[in-house]
């Protein structure tokens, strides 16, 4: 008796009610999972996404959000506990100075942009320890619903994690090349 | 019991349980004093009484980094998850066996995995910059 768990990824406009994207890798029957949290100018994700190396990020600009939610089923009395970092176990900052790494736990999906994401509020450029994440909420109907549990009792999905790369035009140097190798991660407990 | 029959012994369990090695790397974080964790690694620069102490886990892999790499304590961290990560079992055993000699086998293995699993799913993250 095991969960299954997903890397699930939203993409595009905002659609529906409560609004999630338009491209739901993973959601529902869906099986393209996203394979990473890499952060690029190219929206999208899945087998086919844009490589990262060829999606740079310049000054001033920002990567597209990242709106990725964790997917449960298979068999299991109960999921909680959650909690989550796009950047765990790296305490060198994100890249050099100057540079931010932001998010949050949201539920509600906004279309993703290359402009600063006021609601990221969570600072990830440092390092965070995994039990140091942010809180996630469940839910059976999907990552958007804007009362999430506190608890999973049946096949459900994670709130959006979410996660923005930006680069103010404040970096003074100049930069080319990738950041170091970063671990995201949700931990939880299971029953 | 050999060293390495306790480690795989330690690994059988875990994977019976349908924990994936991440998940047995949290398993040993939180034997470790998961109240204790720093806000801030600090390296011990070889001064490591306080290490069995307080039987920090991170402390532990500073002092592994210091006594046996001489590597930054980030880079022995994200190897160790690293091979965690790629399923790569024998350098994490080598890990686990450099924990056996600092704790005590006692230590690492003489409890049984808790009804409740603190469980992960995990994936890398990267970005490239041009400016």
């Amino acid at each position: 008796m095991a969960a299954t768990t997903h890397l699930c990824e939203d993409n595009g406009a905002a659609t529906g009610s409560p609004a999630h994207g338009t491209t739901r890798h993973g959601f529902g029957g869906n099986t393209d999972y996203a394979l990473n949290c890499n952060w690029k100018t190219a929206d999208n994700s899945g087998a086919s996404e844009t490589a990262a190396s060829a999606a740079q990020i310049g000054k001033p600009d920002c990567s597209y959000e990242k709106w990725q939610y964790v997917k449960f089923t298979g068999t299991f009395s109960r999921i909680s506990n959650a909690k989550w970092t796009p950047h765990h176990n790296v305490f060198t900052d994100f890249c050099g100075a100057g540079i931010f790494l932001m998010g949050a736990v949201l539920s509600a999906y906004t279309t993703p942009s290359r402009t600063a994401n006021a609601n990221l509020t969570t600072d990830f450029t440092k390092g965070v320890y995994a039990y140091q994440g942010l809180p996630v909420g469940f839910s059976t109907t999907g990552p958007e619903d804007a009362s999430p549990t506190t608890e999973l009792t049946a096949a459900g999905y994670t709130q959006y994690l979410v996660s923005q790369t930006q680069v103010p035009t404040s970096v003074a140097t100049s930069f080319s090349g990738q950041t170091n190798g970063m671990t995201w991660i949700l931990t939880y407990d299971e029953e | 019991m050999a060293l390495q029959s306790e480690i795989d012994a330690f690994i059988a369990a875990g994977t019976a349980q349908g924990l994936s090695l991440p998940d047995m790397m949290i398993q040993l974080q939180q034997r470790f004093g998961q109240t204790q964790y720093p806000d801030e690694f600090v390296p011990i620069s070889g001064s490591f009484q306080h290490t069995f102490a307080t039987g920090n886990f991170y402390d532990i892999l500073a002092f592994i980094a210091d006594t046996d790499t001489a590597m930054p304590f980030d880079q022995v961290w994200g190897r160790a998850w690293g091979a965690a990560m790629d399923g790569d079992l024998n350098m994490l055993c080598q890990y686990l066996m450099q924990m056996v000699r600092v704790l005590g086998r006692d230590n690492l293995f003489n409890t049984s995995f808790p009804r409740f699993s603190a469980k992960s799913i995990v994936t890398s993250g990267t970005a490239f910059f041009t400016f």
